[in-house]
């Protein structure tokens, strides 16, 4: 240690020491063991001299093992080690309860105007009613395939009787002449259901022009 | 030779100030020179009200271990040492309180000077250790007795007398560099000597 140097810590256990000395000899505590014990001899020259109780150095290690302690034991706890420990639960960080109650309350605010400007959009872009009738039409059938039916007269001792048999030999293959069969009556009935739904809403229908008659049969 | 001219510049009047505030800010280096600069004079006050010598030293670790952790809420109202203080006392209260005996009626002002005037030396620790102390003083006050006469009334003047440097120059009608000079030679030069005898001790 310079003599410079050790003249500083002198000015500063006096108090006497300039600015610079001071903040020079504050930054170089950590890298310079020296000082301390340079600034420790002259303290045990002041306590001597005053008729103090010489303090062993044991003093400052207990205290500084008692603040490490506790040091560590904060270190272990923020050590990603520990954090990587699944036996170990970490409640997260929570933010300021005005914050939370911030950011809330913006989310509401959002929530609200979109939801307002929905309904007023909706008023004025469409204010026709829902039309009900259309609303509680039946919903829509799935196409179903019934298996054919076979009729056959059966005779009893001179009864006669006319039953139905469902034919239980087996899926039997469409021909191309049943499936026009089948796709016609659909279509027939749905421009039937189309236009007493219209008749009844008294709307203008989707197909206008169309002659609602079904291609086997006329509409009653 | 003593230089007669040095210039000191802007004198920090409170250079203790610095320490507290890096310590604040959890530099404990500079909380170490705190520790170090009272803890001789702590414990002749808290051994005036813990008899037992290992029992103050347990209330002298409290207490610098009570002031760091407490350091946020020193503002500064008051002299550095007058917290300590106070933090001292009520510790060793406690401590008391906790031992079942009861504390003596104490009156102190802030400075805490009164109590200090009066307080008698006591060696802190083993017999052995206790020997070792006196051994240690006896050879600091050995060395600052062969001290040149300048360089000891420079010191005698700012530790038992306290003057500051300005006051100790127009006292020895001598610039404040001189002074300051002096008084860092004066604890070079006992330092030096009784390192020699107390190495691991002594610096």
């Amino acid at each position: 240690m310079t003599e410079t140097l050790r003249k500083s810590v002198s000015a500063l256990v006096d108090q006497e020491a300039t600015e610079f000395e001071s903040r020079r000899l504050a930054d170089s505590l950590k890298s310079r063991s020296d000082l301390k014990s340079y600034w420790e001899s002259c303290h045990m020259i002041r306590s001597t001299m005053l008729g103090e109780p010489v303090v062993d150095r044991t003093l400052l290690e207990r205290i500084n093992a008692e603040l490490d302690g506790a040091a560590e034991t904060s270190a272990i706890v923020d050590s990603p080690a520990v954090q990587d420990n699944a036996h170990v639960t970490f409640l997260p960080t929570k933010e300021p309860l005005p914050n939370r109650f911030a950011a809330l309350g913006g989310q509401l605010a959002i929530a609200a105007s979109i939801a307002f400007a929905v309904v007023i959009g909706v008023k004025v872009v469409a204010p026709v009613e829902t039309q009900p009738a259309v609303a509680q039409s039946e919903p829509l059938e799935i196409i179903k395939f019934q298996m054919p039916v076979q009729k056959e007269t059966v005779s009893v001792s001179g009864m006669t009787a006319e039953t139905t048999q469902v034919d239980r030999s087996g899926p039997r293959i469409l021909t191309e002449q049943d499936m026009k069969q089948l796709v016609s009556d659909r279509l027939s009935s749905y421009l039937i259901r189309h236009a007493e739904n219209t008749a009844v809403v008294g709307g203008t229908s989707v197909l206008p022009l169309a002659r609602i008659m079904g291609r086997d049969e006329p509409i009653e | 030779m003593v230089s007669q001219v040095e210039p000191i510049g802007n004198i920090d009047a409170d250079n203790e100030q610095l320490l507290v505030d890096r310590a604040r800010l959890g530099d404990r280096h500079a909380f170490d020179l705190l520790v170090i600069k009272y803890q001789s004079r702590l414990l002749q006050l808290v051994s005036r009200l813990v008899p037992n010598q290992s029992d103050a030293l347990d209330v002298l670790q409290d207490t610098f271990v009570k002031a760091y952790r407490s350091l946020s809420s020193f503002r500064g109202e008051s002299a550095f040492y007058t917290w300590l203080y106070r933090i001292a006392v009520n510790t060793a209260k406690n401590h008391l309180i906790a031992r079942g005996k009861e504390a003596r009626d104490l009156s102190f002002d802030d400075s805490g000077q009164e109590m200090e005037r009066h307080a008698v030396f006591q060696d802190i620790g083993t017999p052995d250790a206790e020997a070792d102390a006196q051994q240690l003083q006896a050879a600091i006050l050995d060395a600052i007795d062969r001290l040149p006469d300048d360089l000891k009334r420079a010191l005698t003047l700012r530790e038992l007398e306290g003057l500051s440097y300005e006051d100790i120059a127009h006292t020895m009608n001598c610039p404040i560099g001189t002074v300051r000079s002096r008084i860092f030679r004066a604890r070079d030069q006992v330092i030096q000597e009784v390192s020699l005898r107390f190495p691991e001790t002594f610096l």
